[in-house]
């Protein structure tokens, strides 16, 4: 084995309990579970960016979560550089948590209002750092604010994260990641709530951590076309499971899951020449407390038939790097 | 079919008093639309596409007002309206489905009262059996299953509650349908559902409409036509076709060049540098000039005029060449 795997993923699953609604919890007695990520498997190598697309609810922040130990995980084994996670040895975990860390969805909710951006942004270097000087620590955080796009940096130190926009907000977070340039890095749509061109900046902040610093990314994502543009290999989750997975250019060319295909099919497209076939899923996807039997995409799927009732499908190689979990492996774009 | 406007704007200006000055949010905005017509407004965020619309709902907020020009519907100029005769029109004749609407559901009360209370307020001597059945026919319409109209907002998912909006603003037969972002902020499966729901609907009611949004892709999918706004104008407006293959105004060609194809090169869109500009001072000549990668001199000083490409398809850019127009 080569091991050059920076994150491995075994039969990872995360469930939770859940309240049915209010009515229904106090008459029924029996707890439901949320199979939130559902036995999921997944390594990122060192220098790669994998993305994680699927709708919401699919349980793509839950599994990054998961792989950082910011949520529970009721199965599974993880390795993080070759080496199980030791999760009740503090200097384990404190050396961990140093080179793994998670860029969150919102901007407007992953900072806290109380503090200055310069008490943001050095917070991570303290806790891990602790013996900087006052200077040190606040020529990195300027360092970091201006590699984040926040020029000139002291201009921002002293402000407080409801005096700045969206855009800047992602940066300072962006900032406090990257300030102890961690090895992995879960970003959790870090632009969905960003403009176009905010979006295209911090996107080539990442990419350029990646180059300089080798950095890799599980970047998490319901973009399709953000994902081929930025990864190297791209996941697509449905219910709780990767469905698919492989490299970014399965994107443009021979995907195989039925899911994927749809996805593709109705991506936001101007060339009105070539208009192309869509495949408009019906319904919505079910409820991860009541995931179908056999194929858990067997209730919306277009070419479904009896075995997918029946039978779950594994996540099986067609090509070198690419899986999918479908019985069939059928064209329809 | 008789070719006749349902809707013209003309010369609309719509300001809005604030404490720094005065915004300029639509400035000589117009456009016309033909029956059963439908029409994309497109641009960055700010450039005045929401209010455009609440000027043409007369729903604009305290502090907006129409400046100038005027607004026809089927021929007749609504702008000077009292509260009273806007009424006639609001929701019976024009209707709108509002910006991030379908997150202020009353949390506590069934669908089925609150789209029938918005059926009420609209036709006040209408029957409550009436209402029960009209309820059911646009549960029906909107592809929503009908067992669930006693249901809770919370117990709907974001495109349920979407056509639960689209429901309300037909629920007086309206002949224009606003709809201000309808699918943003779904998920990509749900957008194209409520895409095709659309366009469906379009098929069976024959009205007019205009769609607000930021994805051109969308309007590509259900529009006859496109307005391109930039900074409160409209830079750009003609068929489709015309604006994505045949685009004549330096900021579409942006907009269009910016837009991430699967099928294209693998290099992330180029931005378009600089920001929108301050709508308290926008920048004289063509609003566009500081960002703009064609700008010669005269675009600094001179607001360039609309020129025409034929079809319908007219661009104010003083690099472009088309026959002027000579009112
Ligand atoms: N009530 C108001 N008072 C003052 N300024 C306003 C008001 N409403 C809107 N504006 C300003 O008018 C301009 C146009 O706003 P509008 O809401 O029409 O933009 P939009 O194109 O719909 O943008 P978005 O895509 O973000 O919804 C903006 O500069 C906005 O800040
Ligand atoms: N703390 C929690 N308690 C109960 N259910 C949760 C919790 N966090 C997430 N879930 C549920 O798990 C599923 C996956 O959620 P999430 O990982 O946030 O999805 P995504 O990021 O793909 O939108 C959803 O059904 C969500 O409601
Ligand atoms: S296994 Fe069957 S139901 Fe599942 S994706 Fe393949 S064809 Fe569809
Ligand atoms: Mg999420
Ligand atoms: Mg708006």
């Amino acid at each position: 084995m080569n091991n050059d795997k920076v994150i491995e993923v075994n039969k990872l699953s995360v469930y939770f309990n859940a309240r049915a609604g209010f009515f229904k919890d106090l008459i029924r007695k029996d707890k439901i579970m949320v199979r939130a990520v559902d036995g999921v498997d997944l390594s990122i190598s060192k220098g790669e960016i994998v993305s994680l697309v699927g709708e919401s609810g699919s349980g793509k922040t839950t599994m990054g979560r998961a792989i950082l130990n910011l949520v529970h995980h009721n199965t599974g084994s993880l390795k993080f550089n070759d080496e199980a996670y030791d999760i009740k040895n503090k200097k384990w975990m404190k050396t961990f948590r140093k080179k793994a860390q998670m860029i969150f969805q919102d901007p407007y909710q992953s900072l806290n209002p109380k503090f200055m951006i310069a008490d943001i942004v050095s917070e991570p270097l303290k806790f891990i750092e602790k013996k900087l000087s006052e200077e040190e620590i606040e020529s990195k955080v300027v360092e970091a604010l201006e590699f984040a796009g926040l020029k000139p940096a002291r201009d921002y130190l002293y402000r407080y994260p409801y005096e700045l926009s969206g855009g800047q907000r992602q940066r300072v977070a962006i900032a406090s990641v990257f300030i102890i340039s961690p090895q992995f890095i879960v970003a959790d749509e870090p632009v969905s709530m960003l403009d176009a061109s905010v979006r295209a900046d911090i996107v080539k902040l990442m990419l350029q951590m990646k180059e300089e610093k080798g950095t890799s990314y599980l970047f998490i994502t319901h973009d399709l076309a953000l994902a081929w543009l930025v990864s190297d290999r791209i996941a697509i989750m449905y219910l709780g499971k990767i469905v698919e997975i492989g490299p970014a250019e399965i994107i443009s060319g021979n995907c195989i899951h039925p899911y994927t295909q749809a996805l593709i099919s109705v991506l936001s497209n101007i060339d009105i020449k070539k208009k192309r076939k869509r495949i408009v899923l019906k319904g919505e996807t079910p409820s991860p407390m009541n995931i179908p039997k056999g194929c858990r995409f067997h209730t919306r799927c277009p070419i479904a038939k009896e075995k997918c009732e029946k039978e779950e499908p594994p996540l099986i190689k067609r090509q070198k790097n690419h899986f999918a979990a479908c019985h069939f492996s059928k064209r329809l774009i | 079919m008789e070719d006749r406007n349902i809707l013209k704007v003309e010369d609309l200006n719509v300001f809005f008093k604030v404490n720094g000055g005065i915004v300029r949010a639509v400035e000589n905005v117009n456009f016309q639309l033909k029956d059963g017509e439908s029409i994309g407004i497109v641009g960055e965020s700010g450039c005045g596409k929401t209010t455009t619309a609440l000027a043409i709902m007369g729903m604009l907020p305290g502090n907006g007002y129409v400046d100038n020009g005027r607004i026809f519907f089927e021929g007749e100029d609504i702008i000077n309206k009292d509260e009273k005769q806007w009424q006639r029109y609001r929701w019976n004749k024009i209707s709108m489905i509002f910006q991030g609407a379908m997150n202020s559901l009353n949390p506590v009360m069934k669908i089925r009262r609150q789209i029938g209370e918005a059926i009420r307020l609209h036709n006040p001597t209408i029957t409550k059996g009436e209402i029960n059945a009209r309820v059911v026919e646009l549960f029906k319409l909107v592809g929503l299953d009908e067992k669930r109209i006693n249901y809770y907002p919370h117990e709907f998912s974001g495109g349920m509650k979407q056509r639960v909006m689209i429901a309300m603003a037909l629920a007086c037969n309206p002949k224009l349908i606003i709809g201000d972002e309808p699918t943003t902020a779904l998920d990509l499966m749900i957008q194209a559902q409520i895409i095709d729901l659309i366009n469906d609907l379009r098929r069976k009611l024959n009205m007019g409409m205009i769609i607000i949004t930021h994805d051109l892709s969308i309007i590509s999918e259900i529009c006859d036509r496109v307005a391109v706004m930039y900074a409160g104008n409209i830079v750009e407006i003609g068929s489709i076709e015309d604006i994505i293959e045949n685009y004549k105004h330096p900021y579409t060609e942006k907009l269009i060049k910016a837009f991430p194809s699967i099928y294209g090169d693998k290099r992330m869109a180029e931005s378009i540098p600089g920001a929108p500009p301050n709508p308290l001072s926008p920048p004289k000549g063509c609003r566009f000039h500081p960002r703009c990668h064609k700008s010669i001199d005269i675009c600094k000083n001179v607001l360039p005029k609309y020129t025409s490409f034929g079809n319908r398809h007219f661009a104010a850019c003083h690099v472009v060449k088309g026959d002027s127009l000579n009112e």
